[in-house]
C-alpha cells in the first residue's frame, strides 16, 4: 500500500533564524507546508519532516552543532494505523444521508 | 472519519439536496489530471451576484486531510442551524442564530472543500506525505516524485522565481519537476486545479475575501509572502522590475508594498479569526504575515490579493492561509477539535469581514 520509505517529523530548535535558514539550507528537508518558524525562550523552531537516512545525514550536518534536533512522530507508521481511519465507501450516496457538522446547535 | 474523495462529491450533493433553498452547486470547468470534476457548494440565500462572497479553499495540498473535512463540517452546521434557526457553538466560541442568519442572508459563501482529489486519494490510499497534484511525470522524467505540480506555487504571482528574486532569496518553490514537494509546475496556472481556483474569481466578481484551510503549524498567514511587508514605499512593490534582482531578501530596508488600510484590514480580521479559535480550547494560532522564514511565489492568497493590482477591474480580495493544527493527520478525535477551530475562526471572518473592511 506505501511506497515510500518512513518520514520522521522532527522540532528543530536553532538559536535564530539566520542559524535555522543554514541548517536547512544544507541539509534540504521538506518543510511543511509553509516554513513559519515559532520563536520561543528555546530560539526559533520549525517541524521538518525527513526519511530516516534524510535524519541520520542531518545529524551529522556541518550545520547541525548549531540546532537540536527532537524526533516527534514517525508519520508513515501513524498514517499505516490512520488508513482505519478514513471512510470507505461513501457514507453519503444515499439521498437521505446529511452530513452534520461539528458544531453544536443551540 | 476522515472523508475520502467520494464522500466529499457525495456531501456537496446531500447538503444542497437537503438544502436546496440556501444552496447552490457551482462545477469549475476543469477536470483534474486523474478526470475527477471538482465542485462548489455555495451557502447564501441571496443571489451570487448580490452580496459580498467569501472563497474557503480546502485540500489544496493532499497529505493536510483535515481543511477538506472542516469545510464540509462548517458548511452542514451553517445550512442546519439556519434551517433550525439556532445558533452554533464550538468549545466556549458560539454564535447566535442572529448571527448565522446575518452571515447566510447577507453574505454568500463559497464552499471548495477539495481542489486536489486526485492528490488526497492517492495520500489517503498509497503515500502519507504526497503534497503535489498528480499531473503525469514529464516525458524522460522516472521516479515517482517526478509526478506532481505543487498547485499553492501554480498561480500567477511572480511565479517564476528564478528572474523575479535575488538569486540568494532561498525562495520555497522548485523550478525541478522532481522535486517532491514545490515543484512549481511547467507555466503559472498550468494546472487544472489551479485553474478552477482562478475561475471561480474570475467568475464570481463579489468574492472580496477568501481563506485557503492549510495544515500544519498552526498559524493565520495574511499578505504577503513574496517579501516582508511595508507601507511606506508604493514603488517597491512586485510588478516593479528593478526589484527582480532583490527581492525576497530578509531584513534588507526593501519590502512588498502594502497599504496600511489594507494591511489593518487583514490583520484586524486574522485577529478576531484567532479570538474565535482559542475559545473552542484555548489554543492560540498567532497571525504573522506570510513571509516566513523563506518567500514563497505563486501561492494562491498572494494571487487573490494580487489580482486588483495586476488589473484594475478585478475586485480586491483579501487573502488569508490558515495552517490549522500541528499535523497533517491528526487521529480523528484530535482533528475533530481542530475542524471546530477552523470552523469558529471561518465564521468569525464571515461575521466581521463586511464591518471590519468597510470601517477601516
Amino acid at each position: 500500500m506505501n511506497e515510500e520509505l518512513d518520514v520522521i517529523r522532527c522540532h528543530v530548535v536553532a538559536e535564530n533564524a539566520e542559524a535555522l535558514r543554514e541548517f536547512i539550507h544544507e541539509t534540504q528537508p521538506d518543510v511543511g507546508c509553509r516554513a513559519v518558524a515559532r520563536h520561543t525562550q528555546a530560539g526559533v523552531g520549525l517541524d521538518l519532516y525527513l526519511r530516516q537516512e534524510q535524519l541520520d545525514q542531518a545529524r551529522a550536518a556541518r550545520s547541525a552543532p548549531q540546532v537540536s534536533i527532537i524526533e516527534i512522530e514517525n508519520v508513515t507508521e501513524n498514517w499505516r494505523s490512520l488508513t482505519e481511519e478514513i471512510g470507505s465507501g461513501d457514507r453519503f450516496a444515499h439521498r437521505d444521508a446529511i452530513p452534520h457538522g461539528l458544531g453544536r446547535k443551540e | 472519519m476522515y472523508l475520502n474523495v467520494a464522500e466529499i462529491e457525495s456531501a456537496i450533493t446531500s447538503l444542497h439536496d437537503a438544502y436546496p433553498d440556501t444552496s447552490e452547486i457551482i462545477t469549475p470547468p476543469h477536470l483534474t489530471h486523474e478526470g475527477r470534476t471538482t465542485r462548489l457548494l455555495r451557502v447564501g440565500t441571496r443571489q451570487i451576484d448580490e452580496v459580498p462572497g467569501i472563497l474557503l479553499l480546502g485540500g489544496i495540498h493532499a497529505r493536510e486531510w483535515m481543511p477538506p473535512d472542516a469545510l464540509v463540517s462548517l458548511a452542514a452546521d451553517v445550512l442546519e442551524a439556519h434551517d433550525l434557526a439556532t445558533g452554533l457553538g464550538y468549545g466556549s466560541s458560539t454564535f447566535t442564530a442572529a448571527q448565522v442568519t446575518q452571515v447566510v442572508e447577507n453574505l454568500n459563501l463559497l464552499f471548495f472543500p477539495c481542489v486536489n482529489p486526485d492528490g488526497r486519494a492517492f495520500s489517503q490510499t498509497t503515500s502519507a506525505t504526497w503534497r503535489k497534484n498528480r499531473r503525469p511525470a514529464p516525458a524522460g522524467s522516472t521516479g515517482s516524485s517526478c509526478i506532481g505540480v505543487d498547485l499553492n506555487r501554480n498561480f500567477d504571482f511572480l511565479w517564476d522565481h528564478t528572474s523575479k528574486f535575488a538569486p540568494d532569496a532561498d525562495v520555497h518553490t522548485s523550478s525541478t519537476p522532481c522535486n517532491p514537494q514545490v515543484y512549481r509546475g511547467p507555466a503559472p496556472a498550468s494546472e487544472p486545479e489551479t485553474r478552477n481556483v482562478v475561475w471561480v474569481l474570475d467568475t464570481y466578481p463579489k468574492i472580496q475575501w477568501m481563506a485557503d484551510v492549510h495544515s500544519a503549524v498552526p498559524v493565520i498567514l495574511h499578505n504577503w509572502g513574496s517579501d516582508q511587508n511595508q507601507s511606506t514605499t508604493p514603488a517597491d512593490n512586485f510588478r516593479n522590475p528593478s526589484l527582480d534582482t532583490v527581492r525576497g531578501r530578509p531584513d534588507d530596508g526593501i519590502g512588498e508594498f502594502i497599504p496600511e488600510r489594507d494591511l489593518k484590514i487583514a490583520v484586524e480580521l486574522a485577529e478576531r479569526m484567532n479570538d474565535a479559535i482559542r475559545a473552542v480550547r484555548g489554543v492560540d494560532y498567532g497571525v504573522e504575515a506570510a513571509y516566513g522564514l523563506y518567500p514563497t511565489s505563486g501561492t494562491s492568497d498572494d494571487y487573490a490579493y494580487s489580482r486588483h493590482l495586476t488589473n484594475p477591474a478585478a475586485t480586491k480580495v483579501i487573502g488569508y492561509t490558515i495552517e490549522c493544527g500541528d499535523s497533517f493527520q491528526p487521529v480523528f478525535s484530535e482533528a475533530e477539535q481542530v475542524i471546530q477551530e477552523v470552523s469558529a475562526a471561518l465564521l468569525a471572518l464571515a461575521l466581521n469581514a463586511p464591518e471590519v473592511t468597510d470601517g477601516a
